[in-house]
């Protein structure tokens, strides 16, 4: 592909936004990125002509980071998620599928026509629709090979569209003709849940009446979005599930009475024909009804306790007045009048709350640290890099509940006596940051940030800084490092960042969870949130439920719970398999057998077993998840995501990753084993930060608890037949001779003959398992 | 003043040293790769972690700051395992080669690139004064040595291997036609008395290197002309005996006892001599004990010439090593990475900037300079070879998938080769301090990391007045001064 000749003034134009200074490197190359697509050679240089920044610092800080790249994209740009759900449920077959199809070389990620740019990622955080695609801002979710085609047109379709906003503020409407509540999650807006919000918009004001539309953050129950809640005057709640935007009119002809007597009739002929009626589980998955006393919703609910996603499904992410009358700020206001920095770290060490970034580091010790450091100026930082695959709860809090989140950043800061703040969210999350963005401006017109909040004398203030695709950013100190507009590379501690932060300021780096749990900790104070728990972890804790369980979402449980609780009450179990293993704690944490499903949920118990808490991710596995390939698929993330410092972790975690797949392709050797353990436990202990020491993890737990199935593939078998260099794709006897699958095949590995049982060349089949998904017999099975 | 122990002994330093520093005032020796005085520590290589108040944790000791009253750890066995691996991951990762394959190859381990490289400068006296260090006899050697190194030769897959052989002759025939033939020096006499039985090329080659060594060497042969299978094996237009005969008269200005036709009774030698080595098949009579050696035919049959020269040679030493009462571990070979095989456009850049002419093609000088300096500019510098061959690391251990080879050769005289880089980032710090303007930059990340020029312009754009201090301070050849070590 040519180069394009490119416009320099605009390079003028963003430096001149942006700011000269060496920190404004990152900002500034995600505006050029934004406008060329891609980082012109020349756009670079033009930047370093004219503002402080080096070519050495320009070019480092760029090749650092994940999203930035240096040749033109595609047209169409199409992001192939491959977090932990996605990657049990197919990404790679489907990355395949869709290059294929595409004509894009091996090797390359852009067809040679410049059409499409296919892309891996690390994590879109949809785990629940896995496997995902994202293009052009829109996610679509529940993809297979077979289903590529479609996929595409899809694509192109939401191309042609403009692209609409989620994030403005909704007219209201009064309360007398009650409220319908629409869920509006990034998980919810895939389904469609952004034109069924229009749609109910349109249909209520078709309707002539003023029924309050409201747009409410995460339910939780990602299974079953999108779902709409109706508050009827005079009725009993209703919770409409999987609904389409079709079926928005009939919602609200269900449930309102139009005003005028010729719309009236109009309702009542629409409710005639509304096949909405019907309370339990359709077992189609179509559009079916249900309230809140459904079994299933109360299942799913029963054992959670909502305290960091507080008023879930009520709450609208941008409504100030709603969230203030809901208690939002109540807890600063509560702590800036008493005025006592002191008695806030007390109650929050009280409450026994520790960092949910996985660490579990004490909170409260954390901020008197860096209250006792040296030096006026201090920063908290709220850490929202959540790139664990299979991990999406901080992205559900910030893009659900941004005023607590800023609430709680408030109050940490006045504890610490901070008067700067930090947003620092992944870029992958959009809608986080444009929720985020508004609430901080309403926030801000409100008084509850800037100068003197509330007359109390402490002047705080927040800003946003978008991650730019680095995993390891996640930790404190390359957090800092990359909003210092440095490569991300974690530096040893001592000094700790509340001694030593950024810019060599005391500072505290707080998880987004961590801060969404403090205003409930004010309001209803220590003892009562240290009533949840166990004896070292207390209240409660997130979790992104994915995986092969029937009702994935993103819950909020008390610590102490099972995870066998979590998986058969609030899961309801794993469809039609055999529950094998949960992966808790993504790629710094490991893979439990269901043997120990009664582990609690608590730091100590987590990391006894050889995982750990984590960020909060829990994907279940069945009888068809390898764990050589999962061990194999944690280590590709994390050797991927590897700053590339120290030795053990950029060469050894790649030592690792050679051996994994050469046993995952049927070529391991007799010592492998013990050379994988003996890597596995060294880059643990010398690693300097926690990314290097916690990978190994996923290969030791994997080694710990299914040591027979690496055995296996060194004897040439994939239990679970998921390796494709030891698995077969075989026709059985049921097979009708439909040639369905002949037609799919990529490879011609079957021949066409209609009316025969069909056969496939294994010589030939790459085992993209398009075949099997595409059999409407199901005779095709892997062996 | 912080004081802190150190396996078990105690320390005093200033505030602000390293367990490093401490441990350094202590003369307990830290390997370090990536530290250099001066400058931050990146704590990359983590060839230097200790253990600290007996946390699990291994800690880089070059950046951890020393603190009272600390225990530290770093003599044990298991922190030396883990420096060993730490080492053996990145020589598993290591595109570059210490010694050349033709180095490697050669039986008697001749440093083969230093010596095309002495041609190729005209310098006779030191290409002969090398060679003779290595190379018994390199007049015969130079005419019927099977010459594996010209198959090892990564020029052969090219345009053809450097006629290496040739050039070993025309160094060995130019110095005995010269009027004042180099005489090499030997180490002072030892008093010790060494017989040799077998006047065969394993008999005279260590004849050759014990009167060397300082040894008092007789040589026993039953036929009436020195040489054994030498004389007999090859045609006279491929070695003529006055050739033969004017290489073997090397033994006699050395002062090397030859006594030809003369039986000998390896038991009545053994009361005479404080050594005696059979190198000849046919004794007929069993000998062991102290202070009986052997080598060529006497070991097994040997019809290579130049593996019986390597075998005397080789026995030299274990006997020099037995009257010294040093213990012998066998013939030491240096320390070396291993490369492979490479593939044409690799092939290509490497012959870049060397002479192109085909085989054989022109003067001696001009065939050495066709050698492609693949052996490594930096050995006797280079800290990962030096640790590899203390630690007696294993390079194989971790092979990976290897790299690209790439060589970045347009500076006046620094050459950069990133398969040799361990990413410490001290060149990328001593370009900012030294203030360039382009510098050097850490490109790329994880495993992938490299360090480079920005926008990959020239070399000679991102070193100027770091040039000389970025090839010091490298602690491999990655970053190297062109003409390297001579």
């Amino acid at each position: 592909m040519e180069s394009p000749i490119i416009d320099l003034e605009l390079v003028d134009l963003v430096v001149a936004k942006t700011g000269r200074s060496r920190e404004a490197v990152i900002p500034i190359l995600q505006e050029l990125q934004a406008a060329y697509r891609y980082l012109p050679e020349d756009a670079l240089r033009r930047v370093c002509e004219i503002s402080d920044i080096t070519p050495a610092d320009i070019v480092g800080v760029g090749t650092f980071y994940d999203h930035f790249r240096y040749r033109p994209m595609g047209r169409h740009v199409l992001r192939v998620c491959h977090g932990t759900a996605c990657h049990v449920k197919g990404a790679v077959n489907l990355q395949n599928a869709l290059e294929d199809r595409l004509g894009i070389p091996a090797g390359d990620d852009t067809d040679p026509q410049g059409r499409y740019t296919v892309m891996k990622v690390a994590c879109l955080g949809c785990c629940t629709l896995a496997p995902v695609v994202q293009s052009e801002q829109k996610t679509f979710g529940h993809l297979s090979p077979a289903g590529v085609p479609e996929l595409l047109e899809a694509i192109d379709r939401a191309a042609a569209e403009a692209g609409s906003s989620v994030g403005e503020p909704l007219p209201g409407g009064s309360d007398g003709d009650g409220e319908i509540r629409v869920g509006l999650g990034s998980c919810c807006v895939v389904k469609g849940s952004l034109d069924l919000l229009h749609g109910i918009r349109t249909a209520v004001a078709a309707a002539g009446l003023s029924t309050l539309v409201r747009r409410v953050g995460c339910v939780g129950a990602c299974h079953r979005t999108p779902i709409v809640e109706v508050l009827a005057p005079g009725r009993e709640p209703r919770l409409y599930a999987e609904v389409t935007p079709d079926d928005a009119g009939r919602i609200v002809a269900d449930n309102f009475r139009s005003r005028g007597f010729g719309r009236w009739v109009r309702g009542m002929a629409s409710r005639l024909v509304a096949p909405l009626v019907g309370g339990d589980v359709d077992a189609d998955g179509n559009v079916f009804r249900t309230d809140v006393r459904d079994p299933q919703v109360a299942e799913f609910l029963g054992k959670q306790v909502h305290i960091a996603t507080e008023h879930y499904g009520v709450q609208d992410p941008l409504d100030l007045d709603q969230a203030l009358a809901l208690d939002a700020f109540a807890a600063l206001g509560q702590v800036l009048s008493a005025g006592d920095p002191e008695a806030v770290i007390r109650e929050v060490e009280l409450a026994g709350l520790r960092g949910r970034g996985g660490g579990g580091f004490p909170t409260a010790r954390k901020w008197a640290l860096a209250r006792a450091a040296a030096g006026e100026h201090k920063v908290l930082i709220a850490n929202g890099d959540e790139g664990d695959p299979g991990a999406f709860m901080d992205r559900m809090i910030l893009e659900s509940y941004p005023y607590r989140v800023i609430e709680g950043l408030s109050i940490a800061a006045f504890a610490v006596g901070a008067c700067e703040g930090v947003f620092y969210v992944r870029e992958e999350y959009p809608l986080a940051v444009e929720r985020l963005t508004f609430a901080l401006r309403a926030a801000r017109e409100r008084g509850w940030l800037g100068d003197d909040i509330w007359g109390s004398g402490f002047d705080f203030d927040v800003r946003i800084v978008k991650g730019a695709g680095a995993f390891v950013c996640g930790e404190e100190t390359a957090l800092i490092a990359s909003i210092e507009g440095r490569r991300g590379m974690p530096a040893l501690r001592p000094p700790y960042p509340v001694e030593a932060g950024l810019e060599g300021r005391p500072t505290v780096v707080n998880n987004v969870e961590t801060l969404a749990t403090l205003p409930f900790i004010i309001r209803h104070g220590a003892k009562e949130y240290a009533t949840l728990g166990t004896a070292k972890s207390k209240g409660t804790k997130v979790f992104s439920l994915a995986g092969k369980v029937l009702r994935g979402g993103l819950i909020e449980v008390p610590m102490g719970i099972t995870i066998r609780e979590i998986v058969m009450e609030i899961g309801g179990g794993v469809p039609g398999g055999k529950w094998k293993a949960v992966q808790v704690g993504g790629p710094s944490g490991g893979c439990l057998p269901a043997a120990l499903a009664d582990t609690p949920i608590d730091y100590e118990a987590l990391t006894e077993t050889g995982a750990m808490m984590g960020s909060g991710g829990l994907v279940v596995l069945d009888e068809h998840d390898c764990m050589v390939d999962m061990a194999r698929y944690f280590l590709q993330f994390t050797q991927n995501e590897s700053c590339g410092k120290c030795t053990f972790c950029r060469v050894g975690t790649r030592q690792m990753l050679d051996i994994l797949t050469r046993i995952c392709a049927g070529e391991g050797r007799a010592k492998d084993l013990d050379e994988l353990e003996a890597l596995a436990k060294t880059t643990r202990d010398g690693s300097v930060c926690g990314l290097g020491s916690t990978a190994p993890n996923p290969v030791l737990t994997t080694l710990r608890y299914f040591r027979e199935e690496y055995e296996a593939h060194l004897e040439g078998r994939c239990p679970a037949g998921r390796c494709l260099s030891l698995i077969k794709y075989h026709v059985k006897g049921n097979c009708t001779g439909c040639t369905i699958c002949s037609q799919h095949c990529p490879v011609d590995a079957i021949p066409f003959a209609p009316y025969e049982r069909h056969v496939i060349d294994t010589d030939l089949c790459t085992a993209c398992d398009v075949c099997r998904g595409a059999c409407p017999e199901d005779a095709i099975e892997v062996l | 003043m912080i004081t802190l122990s150190i396996d078990g002994r105690e320390v005093g330093v200033d505030d602000g040293a390293t367990v490093l520093d401490a441990a350094r005032r202590l003369g307990v020796d830290i390997p370090t790769m990536c530290q250099l005085e001066g400058l931050e520590p990146s704590s990359s290589c983590l060839i230097c972690i200790v253990r600290v108040n007996g946390s699990k944790r291994l800690v880089p000791s070059c950046a951890t700051p020393a603190a009272d009253g600390m225990v530290v750890e770093s003599e044990t066995g298991e922190i030396f395992q883990a420096r060993k691996m730490a080492l053996e991951l990145l020589l598993g990762d290591h595109l570059g080669e210490c010694l050349a394959p033709c180095h490697r190859i050669c039986p008697l381990n001749l440093d083969i690139p230093r010596m095309t490289r002495q041609v190729k400068a005209g310098d006779q006296g030191r290409a002969i004064a090398d060679l003779r260090q290595a190379v018994p006899f390199p007049g015969i050697t130079g005419r019927i040595c099977p010459a594996k190194c010209e198959v090892g030769c990564r020029r052969r897959d090219a345009d053809g291997a450097v006629s290496i052989r040739s050039i070993e002759c025309h160094v060995a025939d130019t110095d005995r036609m010269s009027a004042d033939p180099y005489l090499p020096s030997g180490a002072p006499e030892s008093g010790k008395g060494v017989a040799v039985v077998g006047g065969g090329p394993a008999g005279l080659s260590a004849a050759y290197f014990l009167r060397l060594l300082g040894h008092a060497v007789t040589v026993f042969e039953r036929e009436e002309l020195l040489g054994g299978r030498l004389r007999r094996a090859h045609s006279p237009d491929l070695l003529p005996p006055e050739v033969l005969d004017a290489e073997l008269a090397i033994l006699a200005r050395l002062g090397v006892d030859l006594r030809t036709g003369a039986a000998a009774s390896l038991w009545e030698l053994r009361e005479a001599y404080d050594v005696v080595l059979a190198a000849t098949s046919g004794l007929g009579e069993s000998v062991a004990g102290e202070g009986v050696f052997a080598a060529g035919d006497a070991v097994r049959r040997m019809d290579d010439p130049v593996r019986a020269m390597a075998s005397g040679k080789e026995t030299a030493q274990a006997i020099d090593a037995w009257l010294a009462g040093r213990e012998w571990a066998g013939p030491v070979r240096e320390f070396t990475t291993v490369v492979g095989k490479l593939t044409e456009p690799e092939l290509k850049l490497y012959e870049q900037g060397t002479a192109n002419q085909g085989r054989d093609a022109g003067t001696i000088a001009e065939e050495g300079a066709r050698c492609l300096r693949c052996d490594c500019r930096a050995t006797a510098t280079c800290l990962l070879k030096h640790y590899g061959e203390k630690f007696n690391a294993d390079h194989k251990r971790y092979k990976g998938k290897r790299r690209i080879f790439t060589q970045k050769n347009d500076h006046p005289f620094v050459i950069y080769e990133p398969g040799k880089c361990i990413a410490c980032g001290i060149c990328v710090a001593i370009t900012k301090e030294m203030g360039e303007e382009l510098g050097l930059t850490f490109i790329g990340r994880g495993f992938d990391v490299r360090v480079g020029v920005p926008f990959d312009a020239p070399l000679s754009d991102a070193l100027g007045k770091a040039a000389k201090s970025v090839v010091e301070n490298c602690p491999t050849g990655a970053l190297a001064e062109k003409r390297g070590q001579v």
